[in-house]
């Protein structure tokens, strides 16, 4: 039990030690304690996995593991320590302007979000005691590859065989280096480590939205969107399942959390280079993950030529950059050297890809698809596109960059995901159906975070409307 | 809350329904197997499931391989130790009968380890 909480603990540490120096910024409240907590996760076991990645070319040993990652720790440590001591002389953070709001609202929500989040968390228990090794895709790649990694010793690189994994041979390794870290330090291999693993994705992003909105925008449109996240029941499911699909949407989130946080503090532009990092993540947790990364720097590129702030925002790219550089380092070195090529683009030959992509019929499906799916499993999807043409955009917010780069970096997803299906080697239909739901669950939390952080709230409605009057 | 009434009634009445194979269960299967294997390696796998378009027989191969990592079970008729996996542990009659010279292990719970001919 010990060396299991201890092997998640300095995870978790590495990972708030690092914001809390990255961020430099002074706490006001526990909103902004759970907020570092909940992208300490992500960076923790970012960072983790990636040191447990290097390692196994030296030849897996625990000590050798726990001498990087101790040694990282305690040179992390003592400038934490430092800048905690300092707080005084560090940037604060000013929190969105509040509106009145009438207390037994905000109970009524607060509920509301309580109650949601109990049923998630019940549903994500019991589903995890049924299914302890996860659902399909956890027993078949993550957890197969960390059994390969943990098991395989010195041959750890047997396990990236195409006789092993035929369709995606190159995926990458956060969550199963995660895994195979935890197994060592502990000393043999136990189901708690993946379930805990995908909780701690699983609520931290309902976390993060949560404590992002109520930074950025207010308590109130933080609860709603905690309480639409929470009470989305294929999140959670997928969630319980262990599928990485989760854990990507916390890095797509948090990156774009950042990068929010970033408009609202230019004083200290290390926002910027934590996105790029998160960002970074996403690719070594998934390739679409790459789709991400490609998309907010091109959404970055066409602000800087629309905006007026053009240095400082070309500054903020190449911070973006500069986080994201040494992860992918690391990722394009294990795409080279160890794995085999991708599926998708090795499947593809000229002149099927030409024909498919003048194939209407396969845009009218693939069209169709997203449609039905997206109201499937998310049937809230028209009440908050009826909810924004009602309440209007909040064009208080004169920072044009925030107000385009998340629509422009979903809407690249989408685009992406869209052609990617376009073109699949696979048959059209049966890739659409049993992946669609998992896309759409990878940018749901990032959806409902643009959404409210852009949509007026009513009570700002309201009092324009008063105004005008 | 509403929206999770439906998953706990699931969960609650039909727990059964939510589990493709009862994972920890199906890999006990394999300690026998696992004590006589190798280490390392690639080996042979053999199914009276072989079917790749049923559902249930892709869960079968990947399941075992789940359970026997890091030896990868290759479905080509290349390997020299096979995996025999069958549903039913009284199988006699299979299709290896050709090629089979020894059978090295049968742990009897449809479990079979073999060494083929002509290789």
């Amino acid at each position: 039990m010990i060396p299991l909480c201890l092997s998640f603990c300095v995870s978790l540490l590495t990972g708030f030690s690092l914001a809390s120096i990255i961020l430099a910024w002074q706490r006001k409240s526990y909103i902004h304690l759970l907020l570092q907590l909940c992208l300490a996760v992500g960076l923790g076991f970012g960072i983790s996995s990636s040191l447990y990645f290097i390692h196994l070319f030296y030849g897996p040993s625990t000590v050798k593991l726990a001498v990087m990652e101790t040694g990282l720790l305690i040179s992390l440590f003592p400038l934490f320590l430092y800048l905690s001591s300092t707080l005084t002389n560090r940037i604060s953070f000013d929190s969105a302007e509040k509106p009145v709001i009438t207390s037994v609202y905000r109970r009524i929500l607060l509920a509301g979000f309580s109650c949601t989040l109990v049923s998630a968390f019940i549903t994500f228990l019991l589903r995890s005691l049924i299914l302890p090794h996860g659902g399909w895709d956890a027993w078949q790649t993550w957890n197969l590859f960390a059994r390969f990694l943990y098991r395989g010793g010195d041959r750890w690189r047997e396990g990236f065989s195409t006789l092993l994994n035929p369709h995606h041979p190159d995926y990458p390794l956060l969550i199963p280096a995660a895994i195979a870290r935890c197994w060592q330090y502990i000393g043999h291999e136990t189901q708690v480590v993946p379930v805990i693993t995908a909780g701690l994705f699983t609520f931290a992003t309902i976390g993060l939205l949560f404590s992002s909105l109520s930074v950025l925008k207010d308590k109130n449109q933080a609860l709603l969107a905690g309480i639409i996240l929470a009470g989305t029941p294929n999140f959670i499911i997928l969630g319980s399942m262990q599928y990485a699909d989760v854990p990507l949407s916390f890095f797509f989130l948090a990156a774009l959390v950042l990068c929010s946080l970033q408009d609202r503090m230019p004083e200290n532009p290390n926002f910027s280079l934590l996105a790029g990092i998160m960002a970074g993540f996403s690719c070594w947790t998934k390739n679409e993950g790459f789709l991400f990364l490609l998309s907010m720097i091109l959404a970055q590129v066409v602000i800087i030529n629309v905006v007026n702030t053009r240095k400082r925002y070309m500054r903020l790219l190449a911070l973006f950059i500069s986080g994201a550089a040494p992860i992918m380092a690391l990722i394009l070195f294990f795409k080279w050297n160890i794995v085999p090529a991708n599926d998708l683009i090795s499947g593809q030959k000229f002149n099927t890809t030409l024909s498919k992509l003048t194939n209407l019929p396969r845009y009218l499906l693939i069209m169709k698809s997203f449609l039905l799916t997206t109201l499937y499993i998310i049937p809230i999807v028209p009440l908050l596109a009826f909810y924004v043409v009602y309440y209007k955009i909040d064009s208080r917010n004169n920072d044009k960059r925030i107000l385009l780069l998340l629509p422009l970096t979903l809407f690249s997803m989408f685009v992406g995901y869209f052609f990617v299906y376009l073109i699949t080697p696979y048959d059209l239909k049966w890739h659409l159906d049993t992946s669609f739901s998992r896309l759409l669950m990878q940018l749901w939390p990032s959806v409902i975070f643009t959404f409210f952080l852009l949509a007026r709230t009513s009570e700002e409605a309201l009092a324009e409307s008063r105004n005008i009057r | 809350m509403i929206s999770y009434l439906p998953i706990f009634r699931d969960i609650l009445l039909y727990p059964e329904k939510l589990r493709v194979e009862d994972i920890s269960r199906y890999e006990k299967r394999f300690e026998a197997a696992k004590g006589t294997l190798p280490g390392h390696g690639v080996i042979g796998y053999r199914s009276d499931c072989s079917d790749m378009s049923n559902i249930n027989c892709i869960a079968r191969f990947y399941l075992a391989q789940y359970a026997l990592s890091p030896i990868i079970l290759d479905r080509s008729p290349e390997q020299t130790l096979i995996l025999g996996n069958f549903r039913n542990a009284a199988t006699v009659q299979d299709k290896l009968s050709d090629d089979v010279v020894k059978l090295l292990m049968d742990s009897g719970n449809g479990v079979k380890l073999y060494l083929m001919d002509g290789k």
